[in-house]
């Protein structure tokens, strides 16, 4: 295996994204989609509907509600209803310090945004092989380049090209933050925006992988689409449901890193490195796995 | 599949035995070729007889169920040995229609170890010399389907490579453009052994030196062109006129031949006992002779058959 | 033969920019509604919350040659994101390329002009969206001068 064939393969990959339509509605959607999620937070405080002491105590409970919930804490009837009464210690605890001792607006994008990039990832990474298995354009390539390079290759170009989208889209509202909204110091919004855009960078990594994963074995783009998409977006919603039938089921979760990608911002560094190890541990599994495949395949 | 070292040298493909099924069809059936160094090598066969199968399974796309493969110095597909030493022109494989001809293959030179600049040189010369030097900057989609197994023959040629698998190169195209791709094939696999295959048997007569036959995954037959050609011992002769029952009975009578089929218009096959050697070509005098003698004067004549004809001797006609 | 080699990049970006070009008259026409219709009402007026009415009552004080300026501004944006789609699709230099230079260096002058020119209630009120009205014409910009270069050529 040669590094400077995985290096060219990735370097060839990012214009090819661009070039390609499904390439340009990933960042259209990321970034609209992206910005769009926050307003709802940021407009009640801008436009002076309501007090930012009130903003924060509505969004204390949405947040420990919500990070219950992913931590499998009991169903979402319930959790919200205990999150009301504010019974939900554990994540209360965990919602002040994202709300109290860090930049609370910048904590609730990320909060809403650790929910939604999967989902836009799924929505942008889709086609990284699959076109190339159908149209067999990748038979012009593998007798100059080993599937694993290929493989590889096509990973960290969209790796690197979701960091560079999701990293933009994250800096353009720390930016906006420190320019428009006199809530935060600089350093402390930088800080805290920098270790944001670090571990949203960690995060996104996994889902690219089984992006690339699912890619390279469906020889179909649009099949490919619905199945990232369906894998992306309902394992946390057949987990959360099938727990209200019997708890254990939530586990379903952990078959993706939403079992514990909310942890990257727990107040414990220990838990957010765990969870980092976790996101590169998913990654690892992803990439051997589809590699494994993808090598066994006929092409 | 085994991989062993003991390759003859004067191969460049040795299969043995190479089996693929698809569910229950049999698509290669214990296939066993030998393709000599520097040959420009003839596959030919019905449709559905394993040939882009065959290819696949060579290069790596497919896997075989059984069967043995040693490429250039006994090497196994998708050796990382082989990269760059071995090309394929794939029968139904599209380029990327988003990505401009010169970028799709400057990265296949440079996955080679080319750089940059040499890249993009290498490859305006290699398009100009076909013909497509005007469309470097351009996508694939304004090719028309002569221009596209033109720029798929160049991609195959790219870099030099020691071995390279056309899979039906003139398919689809018209008699002008198959001409070119023919002259292209030639004049680019001086250094190269070049293994073509496709339904045009004149063409392949024309260009090969080797060629093999496949029917339903199995070799009917293999050897160099002279060698199949000849395998029939038949001359086919074509007289001023035809021949009246004495003087044809006198040609049947010679040492050698045996009864002449009568195609018409003054055309006459004869089968011989042997053509090979000594023998044979004192047949061919004897025959030749006894027509002068009579003042018959044979326009043309040619020793053993065409492709075609033993193509069709040898497969099934209910292949698909 | 196929007759066009374009890029489906280049096409998505086409139809976005058909859709943007409507977007941006429509938000010329919601300024004129704001600016005219419900801003001079809105004094006074219990039904509005507060916040907004606050929004509405700056934007009653705008100028007219403010809003001539804005609306100039996003009307020339929206012809220019027309012109630039039919470009696109036909690989225009003209249309494609330059037209969008144009779009870029308008659109930017256009947010320059709002944060310079529009009462600070109003801006607020228009909150993080306008990063989004940055971010797409330097996207489209930066794409049409880098990745698509030499598509843009007839």
């Amino acid at each position: 295996m040669q590094s400077r064939r995985i290096r060219l393969v990735s370097l060839y990959s990012i214009p090819a994204i661009l070039r390609n339509g499904s390439g340009i509605t990933y960042v259209f959607i990321t970034f609209v989609l992206g910005i769009t999620i926050t307003e709802p937070l940021l407009v009640f405080y801008e436009s002076g509907i309501l007090p930012i002491d009130e903003v924060l105590s509505k969004l204390e409970i949405a947040i420990s509600v919500l990070l219950a919930a992913v931590s499998l804490e009991g169903t979402f009837p319930d959790l919200v209803d205990l999150g009301g009464k504010g019974e939900l210690t554990g994540a209360a605890e965990w919602a002040t310090y994202l709300l109290h001792q860090r930049p609370a607006l910048l904590s609730a994008v990320f909060v809403l945004e650790m929910l939604c990039i999967p989902l836009f990832v799924a929505t942008g990474a889709f086609n990284q092989l699959s076109g190339d298995l159908q149209f067999g354009a990748i038979r012009y390539q593998l007798l100059r380049v080993s599937r694993t390079e290929l493989f590889l290759g096509r990973f960290f170009g969209m790796a690197a090209f979701s960091i560079l989208l999701i990293s933009t889209l994250l800096l353009a509202v720390v930016l906006y933050m420190g320019l428009r909204l006199d809530l935060y110091e600089w350093g402390e919004l930088l800080a805290w925006g920098s270790r944001g855009i670090l571990l949203f960078a960690v995060m996104s990594i996994p889902y690219v992988a089984l992006c690339t994963m699912i890619s390279a074995n469906v020889r179909s783009p649009f099949g490919s689409l619905i199945l990232t998409s369906a894998v992306i977006s309902g394992v946390p919603l057949v987990s959360l449901s099938a727990m209200t039938a019997w708890a254990p089921l939530g586990k379903i979760l952990y078959l993706l890193p939403w079992g514990f990608q909310h942890r990257l911002f727990h107040p414990d560094p220990q838990q957010a490195l765990l969870a980092v190890a976790g996101c590169f541990a998913y990654t690892a599994i992803y990439l051997v796995l589809g590699c494994l495949l993808f090598r066994r395949r006929d092409l | 599949m085994s991989t062993s070292p003991a390759v003859p040298p004067s191969s460049a493909l040795d299969l043995e035995g190479v089996t693929r099924t698809f569910g229950k069809l049999r698509a290669l059936d214990g296939t066993t070729l030998s393709i000599p160094k520097r040959s420009i090598f003839g596959l030919v066969g019905p449709n559905g007889a394993g040939k882009t199968t065959l290819f696949s399974v060579i290069a790596g796309f497919l896997q075989p169920d059984a069967g043995r493969i040693e490429i250039l110095d006994g090497l196994a597909p998708g050796d990382s040995r082989l990269l760059g030493r071995m090309s394929i022109l794939p029968q139904d494989a599209l380029f990327d229609r988003n990505m401009t001809i010169v970028d799709q293959l400057m990265l296949l030179r440079r996955l080679e170890g080319a750089s940059r600049r040499n890249a993009r040189l290498e490859v305006a010369e290699a398009l100009t010399r076909v013909g497509l030097g005007d469309y470097l900057e351009r996508g694939v989609s304004v090719l028309s389907h002569g221009m596209s197994k033109r720029l798929g023959i160049v991609q195959a040629f790219l870099g030099d490579p020691e071995l390279i698998f056309l899979d039906e190169p003139t398919s689809g195209l018209d008699p002008r453009n198959a001409k070119r791709v023919r002259e292209v094939i030639r004049e680019l696999s001086v250094h190269a052994t070049v293994v073509v295959s496709s339904h045009n048997l004149f063409e392949l007569q024309d260009l090969c030196d080797h060629v093999a036959i496949l029917d339903r995954g199995v070799v009917k037959a293999q050897g160099s062109m002279s060698e199949i050609t000849r395998g029939a011992r038949r001359l086919e002769i074509e007289l001023e006129r035809t021949l009246v029952g004495e003087e044809r009975a006198a040609i049947e009578a010679l040492a050698g031949v045996r009864v002449a089929e009568d195609l018409g218009g003054g055309r006459y096959i004869f089968p011989l006992e042997a053509i090979e050697n000594e023998q044979g070509n004192r047949t061919v005098r004897a025959i030749l002779g006894e027509l002068l003698r009579r003042e018959i004067t044979p326009r043309s004549f040619r020793e053993g058959s065409s492709l075609e004809e033993i193509f069709l001797q040898l497969t099934d006609d209910t292949s698909e | 033969m196929a007759t066009s080699d374009r890029p489906s990049g280049l096409t998505a970006l086409a139809v976005i920019n058909f859709i943007l070009s409507f977007m941006q008259l429509l938000s010329m026409g919601s300024l004129l509604l704001a600016r005219y219709v419900r801003a001079p009402h809105a004094v006074g007026n219990s039904h509005i919350p507060e916040g907004q009415a606050a929004q509405l009552a700056a934007l009653a004080e705008v100028p007219t040659l403010t809003i001539v300026i804005l609306c100039s501004l996003l009307g020339i944006s929206g012809v220019l994101l027309f012109v630039t789609a039919f470009g696109f699709l036909h690989r225009k230099r003209r249309f494609g390329k330059h037209a969008t230079t144009l779009y870029v260096i308008n659109d930017l002058t256009y947010v320059a002009c709002l944060i310079a020119m529009m009462p600070e209630a109003h801006i607020r009120g228009l909150g993080i969206s306008l990063i989004r009205t940055v971010f797409y014409p330097i996207f489209v910009g930066t794409l049409v001068h880098t990745v698509f270069r030499r598509d843009l050529v007839r």
